[in-house]
């Protein structure tokens, strides 16, 4: 929201910079997010001329030659505007003078020049040429009153507030709310300052008390009678209206104009930008009607039916549901309540008689309405955030005010109606006082708050103090009426906040805590997730963080057709990508290829990402999906990048096994591997991960089809997924201390011949069960000769804790270990 | 006489080829030393070609001399030439050890998780635990029990990603902030609570140079019965010069969130003299405490969190957040 210092000003006086003030404003919850210098570039050369005479140019038919006085002698200037008249006050740009040029789209240096053989001492600009507003049809015509000569700057520019109101401060979207605060925190902070005009309306109820303070005589209002107004839904709280005769449709007077572009509305007409001027001011959105086009005599503001349709202000056919809130001539709607006009019954130049609205409405339903209809107003914006029900009949003051200050003629006021819905108002006005207690301040606070201060404060912000308690220890307890503004003050705490904004949150005490007890217990997973974090990155591995979603052919090709549905989003920011990721997979994949083609001088390729993954399975405990953490590991290409120092292999399965092994030895966690059957994601090359007799994890190549797939360019990928949450429940299973012997070791090779298929763990599970072997390592493998052998070499550690072996007993030992092997699995040593 | 003669000759041809390599340095002038006396034309060589006139008596006796001279000579020269080697060495002791290293990836953690570990180590050293909660979260925790109600403009504050029913479990969003952690961290502890909760959020939002439609937050949550807004104030500074620096300075200003009461926001200053919205906090809500079923009479306590991604860029001064999730390699490899 923006708001023109100047139009602050015109409310209250202070002697302090407009950047102190936002920043006093901010601090207190009012956030002033900018100051816009507005003008701040029209320099000396741009001054307030009036137009003399016009003539027309002698070359050119469209072109006028224009005598104007700048205050010194009159100058001639060429223009082109059609809607200049003699008499007008004028921006006169001189030579010199930095102007927008509409046509270069930039600021350029006006010069004396000649236009169609005649020379142009300057130029009368647009709005547009000022960067005023963005107005081009014609020329700026300006105030009747400015002074010729003087300059525009120093008429015109202004500083300008924008604003970012919170949900809760629905009485600061105004001119007045604003000056509220300002003229409640000056006083807090003592800093001078001067009310011209108050900010705080008195609103009256009593229906005589209103016609005498309108200014209006009950006896005129002639259409009383025949014109009917009806509340027909309790989301309508008060509706007040007033008819008008005698209304000449034009423009508005520069200073309204000129305080609605400042504030970033487009002025239309008189009648219009009166409305949005009070709803500016005020902070109460107004409506008029065209009365002659409301043919019913009624307004009936009721619900829509389904699939009504409506034709709004901005000519946009709607269809409607039917819980929306309508102002209606009985049958028809002619207006959606608290967002938009109707098309029919809208203001155009004949229009001489006008009914203005202004009225209240129930903010959850113009909020919906709003967002089901995806159409957002000004009016609508105030009236979802509360627009307090005692504003409609000020702002129907204020709106007569401005009416009779800019028409032309006398204008007849013809009718005034102020129907309350008893049903609805009174539930709401009960809620109006609240009590304050200086014991429960110093809880929440920390610290004490001095009678006299908390009453001046809330004094200043228009709380009345009804009932003043003393109590034991200095206490005391305040019984307030909250202002009818305020609708976020709800609790003793919402007065508590009051306090401490308006002293000053950076003027409130800090002291620590004392030293923590604490309840909440300590989770070894955080922990344990951090220090794999560490481990991958040791391994050379950087981290990614993947966007958790998937799309249709990410979805396919890393989910196994018999796995359960993903989860779906109902309203992904991007519609491709829908669905919450079951593993880490395509992400990763993703990151490998987009990164090889990137960076082609890159030969070893290492990510993992350590995020959740979401199942669409029900957690009993949370009642909500299952959405536990994955380790993803890709790799591809060399060990490391190659140099002139070494001759790096290529990743091979082993070397990421041998990774997996190194996290999972790190947990202390006890684990295996078994046959990968599933050969979907995974070529051949492959395993699963068993610890504890589930599978946790999986590691291997990954499938050339799916990669392509996933259109990767990249070959002979490997990766490896481990599922933490099983993993680190199974933490720390391994932590026995093991005596070490004082007798020295002995080694020995075993060459063995066996067959094929047999895995090497079943050889060395064999081995180890003999009780001398402390230590069994694979030491060669290679195919033989025989198409259905291999051969392998086991280099065994033999020690005793005992004794120092002997030949004889490693012999022994090692004669032992053959005859088992040749008895379970066949196996023979190798005969060279 | 001519035995005589040649002897003579011969130990003269010594005493020069001696004396004329003790001199001489480089490996040229060796070589060149041992053609001029032992090479095929050198002057043992020719000494030998003037046997043919000899008798034989006197062949045999300067025909061992001459040889034991060659011997000598030989011998010499190896001397010699493993010397200059050895000093040929000494000069070649010359070693490059700027040549590039063997190569070893050194690896990383993503900025945002360094930037987690990081405040969640500087809460830990405050006295606060740390916890995590779910991401797909029930849209009761995610608003209502915070005080958020349907159809309230507040609602508007989070632009909220909704998720299709799973089995029977129906209002599920991707959580939009932290805050939920809040209601079963109360529900589940009792006081004293003292907790830190980082994780993932989820807004529905265009992205720029600022905002991510996913990003991280940390939430915090203290609650006891003495737990007030300066015992805030004091420890949200107090963390806030842990991560920015002693010299940091931290201002907090009047906020709104509903789950809070007085709300507030921090800002911190920390080197460029220039105030950086860093955290939204506030005293818990009256009303969310009497969601969980404490009494607000009795308990008070305040929350806080804060945009992990916003505290990486003010303190690695990455510019735009789209980076973060871009997951490129040379971005990656610099957070080692």
């Amino acid at each position: 929201m923006k708001i023109p210092v100047s139009w602050i000003k015109e409310y209250i006086e202070y002697n302090i910079s407009n950047e102190k003030i936002a920043e006093l404003l901010t601090m207190a919850g009012t956030e002033v997010s900018d100051i816009i210098k507005f003008g701040n570039e029209w320099d000396s050369n741009i001054i307030i001329g009036e137009i003399k005479k016009i003539n027309k140019h002698p070359n050119a038919d469209r072109l006028s030659l224009v005598d104007v006085n700048n205050s010194h002698n009159i100058v001639k200037v060429v223009c082109g505007a059609p809607n200049i008249q003699v008499g007008q006050k004028i921006a006169l740009a001189q030579p010199g003078a930095k102007l927008y040029n509409p046509y270069e789209k930039k600021i350029s240096v006006l010069k004396k020049s000649k236009i169609r053989g005649v020379e142009s001492n300057g130029m009368i600009c647009s709005a547009l040429e000022l960067s005023y507003s963005d107005d081009h049809e014609g020329i700026l015509v300006l105030d009747q009153n400015f002074p010729t000569g003087q300059s525009l700057n120093s008429l015109l520019s202004d500083d300008i507030f924008d604003f970012e109101i919170t949900p809760n401060r629905p009485d600061c979207l105004s001119v007045i709310g604003i000056v509220r605060e300002i003229e409640s925190i000056l006083k807090a902070q003592k800093i001078d300052h001067k009310i011209i005009k108050s900010p705080h309306l008195f609103p009256i109820l009593e229906k005589k008390q209103i016609h005498k303070w309108l200014g209006i005589s009950a006896i005129n209002l002639t259409q009383k009678e025949k014109f009917e107004i009806k509340i027909s839904d309790n989301d309508c709280n008060r509706y007040s209206g007033i008819s008008i005769n005698s209304i000449n449709i034009n423009e508005s007077p520069f200073w309204i104009k000129d305080k609605l572009i400042k504030s970033g509305l487009r002025p239309i007409s008189n009648i219009v930008d009166i409305t949005n001027f009070v709803m500016l001011e005020f902070g109460q959105p107004m409506h008029a009607f065209d009365l002659s086009k409301i043919l019913t005599d009624k307004i009936e503001v009721k619900k829509s039916y389904k699939k009504q349709s409506f034709v709004g202000l901005d000519k946009e056919n709607r269809e409607l549901d039917d819980d929306m809130l309508t102002i209606t001539d009985g049958n028809n709607a002619i207006g959606l309540a608290g967002i938009i006009g109707g098309q029919n019954s809208e203001i155009d130049k004949n229009t001489t008689n006008i009914f203005l609205e202004s009225a209240s409405f129930n903010m959850a339903n113009i909020r919906q309405t709003s967002k089901n209809l995806n159409l957002s107003t000004d009016a609508s914006y105030r009236f979802e955030r509360r627009v307090a029900n005692q504003f409609t009949v000020p702002a129907i003051k204020r709106a007569i005010e401005l009416i009779k200050e800019s028409n032309e003629k006398e204008i007849e006021i013809q009718g005034f109606w102020d129907v309350l819905n008893n049903s609805t108002l009174n539930k709401k006005e009960l809620k109006n006082n609240a009590y304050f207690t200086s014991k429960r301040y110093k809880k929440i606070i920390g610290e004490n708050i001095k009678l006299t201060q908390a009453k001046s404060i809330f004094q200043s912000l228009g709380f009345t103090i009804t009932k003043e308690t003393k109590l034991k220890n200095n206490d005391y307890k305040l019984s307030l009426t909250i202002p009818f503004w305020r609708s976020d003050i709800e609790l003793e705490d919402d007065l508590i906040e009051e306090i401490a904004r308006i002293i000053g949150y950076d003027n409130l005490g800090s002291t620590p805590m004392l030293y923590p007890e604490n309840n909440v217990p300590v989770d070894n997973n955080i922990q344990a997730r951090n220090n794999l974090r560490f481990e991958m990155k040791s391994m050379g591995y950087l981290e990614v963080i993947n966007y958790p979603v998937l799309n249709d052919v990410q979805c396919n090709a890393t989910t196994h057709e018999s796995s359960a549905d993903p989860i779906e989003l109902q309203n992904p920011t991007n519609q491709n990508n829908k669905f919450m990721r079951p593993n880490l997979r395509a992400g990763l994949i993703d990151n490998l290829s987009k990164n090889a083609k990137k960076y082609a001088d890159i030969e070893s390729w290492k990510f993992y990402e350590l995020g959740r993954t979401y199942i669409s399975e029900i957690n009993a405990q949370f009642k909500l999906p299952i959405q536990n953490y994955s380790l993803g590991i890709i790799a591809a290409g060399n060990y490391e990048n190659k140099n002139w120092s070494n001759d790096p292999s290529k990743l091979n399965f082993y070397i990421l096994k041998g990774h997996v092994e190194r996290l999972l030895r790190n947990l202390k966690i006890e684990f295996n591997f078994s046959q990968n059957k599933d050969m979907d994601f995974y070529s051949n090359k492959s395993a699963n991960i068993i610890s504890n007799n589930i599978i946790v994890g999986s590691i291997g190549f990954i499938n050339e089809k799916k990669l392509t797939e996933l259109s990767s360019k990249i070959k002979d990928v490997l990766y490896a997924e481990l599922n933490l949450d099983n993993l680190l429940n199974n933490q720390n299973q391994i932590n026995k201390y093991q005596k070490t012997s004082l007798y020295p070791q002995a080694i020995r090779d075993l060459s063995l011949r066996v067959n094929k298929n047999i895995l090497s763990d079943q050889i060395s599970d064999i081995i180890k069960q003999n009780p001398l072997v402390t230590d069994l390592n694979v030491i060669d493998v290679y195919n033989d000769l025989e198409p259905l052998k291999k051969s392998i070499t086991f280099r065994i550690t033999y020690q005793s804790f005992n004794e120092t072996l002997n030949n004889e007993k490693i012999d022994g030992s090692q004669n032992k270990i053959l005859k088992k092997l040749k008895k379970e699995l066949n196996i023979e040593l190798r005969k060279i | 006489m001519a035995l005589n003669k040649n002897k003579i000759y011969l130990k003269n041809l010594q005493l020069e080829a001696t004396n004329s390599i003790k001199n001489i340095t480089s490996k040229e002038e060796i070589e060149n030393w041992r053609i001029d006396y032992l090479g095929r034309k050198g002057k043992i060589s020719d000494f030998f070609q003037t046997f043919k006139n000899l008798e034989s008596k006197e062949k045999n006796e300067l025909g061992s001399l001459a040889n034991s001279i060659k011997n000598t000579l030989e011998k010499l020269y190896e001397e010699k030439s493993q010397l200059s080697n050895k000093e040929n060495n000494i000069k070649d002791k010359f070693f490059d050890f700027t040549l590039p290293s063997t190569p070893i990836s050194t690896g990383s953690i993503h900025p945002t998780n360094q930037m987690m570990q990081e405040i969640c180590a500087a809460f830990n050293k405050l006295g606060f635990n740390i916890f995590e909660g779910p991401e797909i979260e029930s849209e009761t925790y995610a608003f209502d029990k915070l005080n958020i109600p349907t159809n309230h403009p507040a609602r508007d504050i989070w632009d909220t990603i909704y998720v299709k029913d799973v089995k029977e479990i129906k209002s599920l969003v991707l959580r939009p902030h932290t805050s939920p952690m809040q209601i079963r961290i109360m529900e589940n502890n009792k006081p004293p609570i003292r907790v830190v909760i980082p994780g993932k959020c989820y807004r529905y939002e265009a992205t720029d140079n600022t905002h991510e439609w996913h990003f991280h937050q940390i939430e915090g949550l203290v609650i006891d019965k003495t737990i007030n807004f300066s015992n805030m104030k004091s420890t949200l500074f107090e963390f806030a010069r842990i991560i920015f620096g002693e010299d940091t300075k931290a201002r907090f200003r009047c906020d709104f969130f509903p789950f809070v009461e007085p709300g507030a926001e921090m800002s911190i200053n920390f080197k460029q003299n220039e105030w950086l919205e860093l955290m939204g906090a506030g005293m818990v809500h009256p009303k969310v405490l009497s969601n969980v079923g404490l009494n607000p009479e009795i308990y008070s306590g305040f929350a806080f969190g804060l945009g992990i991604e916003r505290a990486a860029m003010i303190k690695y001064g990455i510019e735009n957040i789209r980076d973060f999730y871009a997951n490129d390699y040379q971005f990656l490899k610099q957070f080692k």
